[in-house]
């Protein structure tokens, strides 16, 4: 049977994809008045609920007090109406050319698509809270148990805190001390570096100290020299006929005269020392008003070091230890506290984990605890976790996963699928699709190639990798070699032969080369006889 | 002879709808009374296919254009196959038509008349030429001081 589907899809190719283009469309509609229609009833709710409330509280429904509510309703009636212009706006965000329109169209979109967005997560807050408000009721009692029992452990815990507020007091008072310590020696440091200074600075002091030296020096050269005469005055040996009379005299008269010079050398040492002392006093006395001062601002600091030490030990130290004390004396009375807070909040779990058990949004977040939050919130998950364990964040971050992420998707579904439905209508699709493929200076051909090359790269790299590598290695192994014996080969005996080698003979050879003539002279020489035509037609 | 339309009934519906094209362009192009080379070549043109089907399309021409049924019953089936919701191909086939009818540069009155009775046909216009005429008589009828037409 003649088959032309292909000719058909080529000749009119539009056919082929406008229908389901269509359905797209009609589609993208069907979502975006959908999504109208939340819009229309978030509206509405809030007005009736807005009427309700103002019912309520003053017990009629003027439209004077109602009138804020209906505001609120119109504003997310607009919201509705903004929905529907999603698709249209995709339209002229597809067909527009220039890059000014493209631009607007795309902003006026995106803002659409957040309102969408908007509008879904406010329906599905107003679900989730008429969903797990029974629960809730019971968890937030739960909550405040658990804080009640958080507290009395605090309290309990604070023992600890004090002591280590305590010993942390006593820190800075040993500090304060230590500080105190420090500038006594630092003042001693000064009084001395001064006296030193003052005594440095003094010409005359050196001089008397070096006047000094000399003259000790001196005494001490001179009581040497005393000994030695002394010494010499011992070894004089006198005899009878030796008189060492003259001699004897003159060493004596020489000492004599040493322990004149040593007594005037003492009186001038003693009087140069003197004159030391009264330089040395005067330089004392210089120094009294800093030294003075020096005292009074050690005296300054060490009072301030030492007020502040009694401060904390009277302000702080003492009615932290008197708190301990009282915290020592209520401690039994916590714990029991804490035991019957205990059994409370086992009870309320209980009572949670029963109401929640048919609540598909408490199992999805305890699913997402355990799954979604070990693996991207680094949450450790050690028991067994029940709608009971969760708290208020693990609530929102549930509900932001899952309504959140169906929020999103519901918002920008509808614009994709119109852009699909779109796409798939318009002829110039069809146009492009069938141009040749194979050019290359287009974009698109290089980054094809571009993306086969890196491919390629890849693909070898992991060959490489996954190619086992061989390792030479040098294995010695004592291989038994066999011992060859040598063995007598007899050779045959080698014969010369003389032979004939053949040589190039020329031999001449005579050829026959017909040579046809009429020429009867040279006919007349050969073996053949030229018979006589001419002749014989003559005798005709 | 059998009816080219019978012959090809057992086909897919996007060959048929092909065939059809086809029958139309070649009862169009034998409506001047001769079917040139130059018309077949041009709808070989229009018409995209393979080399192994060359032979198909043209023995297809030459049914459609010995078959002796009117273009209107040709028009009216191709219709009815398409469908009312795809009057955008059905537009395209008569410009199709169209185009082989200025191929040598000449539309004959019998050209006219046919594309005229396709595309009423296929309702993509509204009224035959001579409706028009008549409306635009009837706009001016009191001008021309004519109180009922004789026809």
């Amino acid at each position: 049977m003649v088959n032309l589907n292909n000719i058909f899809n080529k000749f009119f190719p539009k056919s082929q994809t406008s229908p389901t283009g269509k359905k797209l469309i009609y589609m993208a509609w069907a979502i975006e008045i959908t999504v109208a229609l939340v819009g229309f009833s978030i509206a509405g709710s809030f007005i009736l609920i807005g009427m309700e409330e103002t019912k309520a509280i003053t017990g009629q429904s003027s439209a004077g007090s109602n009138i804020q509510y209906f505001i609120i309703g119109l504003a997310f009636f607009v919201v509705g109406i903004m929905e529907l212009t999603k698709i249209p706006l995709a339209t002229a965000l597809y067909y527009s050319v220039r890059t000014f329109w493209k631009v607007v169209f795309l902003l006026a979109l995106l803002a659409v698509n957040f309102s969408t967005f908007e509008t879904i997560l406010q329906g599905f807050q107003l679900a989730y809270s008429k969903n797990t408000k029974p629960v809730e009721i019971i968890r937030s009692q739960l909550e405040e148990l658990k804080d009640e029992q958080s507290t009395i452990k605090e309290r309990l815990g604070q023992e600890n805190q004090i002591d280590d507020q305590i010993a942390e007091l006593r820190n800075q008072i040993s500090q304060l001390n230590q500080q105190i310590l420090i500038n006594n020696t630092e003042a001693s440091k000064k009084r001395s570096e001064l006296e030193m200074q003052n005594a440095i600075a003094n010409p005359r002091r050196d001089s008397l100290i070096k006047q000094i030296d000399e003259v000790s020096n001196r005494i001490s050269k001179l009581v040497d020299e005393r000994s030695k005469a002394v010494l010499s005055l011992q070894s004089i040996q006198e005899g009878f006929f030796n008189k060492q009379k003259n001699k004897r005299e003159a060493i004596l008269k020489q000492i004599q005269s040493y322990d004149e010079q040593v007594k005037k050398l003492e009186v001038d040492k003693s009087n140069l020392s003197n004159q030391l002392d009264k330089v040395l006093s005067d330089n004392a006395s210089q120094n009294i008003p800093l030294i003075n001062q020096i005292n009074q601002e050690l005296k300054l600091k060490n009072d301030e070091l030492q007020k502040q030490i009694k401060n904390i030990q009277n302000d702080q130290v003492q009615p932290k230890l008197s708190s301990k004390k009282n915290i020592t004396d209520q401690q039994e009375a916590l714990l029991i506290e804490i035991d019957e807070l205990n059994k409370a909040i086992d009870s309320k779990a209980k009572e949670v984990n029963e109401k929640a058990r048919d609540n598909s949004f408490y199992q999805l977040a305890v699913m997402i605890k355990v799954g979604p939050g070990q693996w991207f919130f680094d949450e450790e998950v050690k028991k067994d976790i029940t709608p009971a364990d969760l708290t208020q964040e693990d609530m929102k971050k549930a509900f932001w996963l899952w309504f959140g992420f169906l929020a999103f998707i519901i918002s920008v579904i509808g614009t994709f699928v119109a852009l699909a439905g779109l796409h798939l209508m318009d002829e110039r699709m069809h146009e492009i699709r069938n141009q040749p493929i194979n050019r290359k200076n287009t974009l698109r051909y290089r980054i094809g190639r571009f993306f086969v090359a890196l491919s390629k790269y890849f693909s070898t790299q992991i060959k490489v990798m996954i190619k086992p590598k061989t390792v030479e290695k040098i294995v010695e192994k004592e291989v038994e070699v066999e011992k060859i014996e040598e063995k007598i080969v007899y050779q045959d005996r080698i014969v010369h032969v003389d032979r004939e080698v053949p040589k190039e003979t020329i031999v001449k050879e005579i050829v026959y080369v017909p040579l046809p003539t009429d020429d009867t002279e040279l006919l007349k020489r050969g073996p053949f006889k030229a018979s006589d035509y001419d002749i014989k037609d003559k005798k005709k | 002879m059998s009816d080219i339309w019978d012959k090809y009934r057992k086909a897919d519906k996007q060959t048929i709808v092909i065939i059809g094209v086809l029958i139309l362009s070649a009862k169009l192009c034998k409506a001047d009374g001769h079917f040139s080379k130059i018309e077949e070549e041009e709808i070989l043109k229009i018409v995209p296919h393979e080399k192994h089907q060359h032979n198909t399309l043209i023995e297809i021409l030459e049914d459609g254009g010995n078959c002796e049924k009117p273009i209107q019953e040709d028009a009216r089936r191709l219709r009815k196959l398409v469908g009312d919701s795809n009057k955008n191909f059905l537009e395209f086939v008569v410009a199709v038509l169209y185009r082989l009818a200025v191929v040598d540069h000449v539309i004959s009155e019998e050209e006219t008349r046919d594309i005229q009775i396709v595309a009423l046909e296929f309702g993509v216009v509204k009224y035959p030429f001579m409706d028009q005429v008549k409306m635009i008589a009837d706009k001016f009828k009191d001008k021309i001081g004519v109180k009922k037409w004789s026809i």
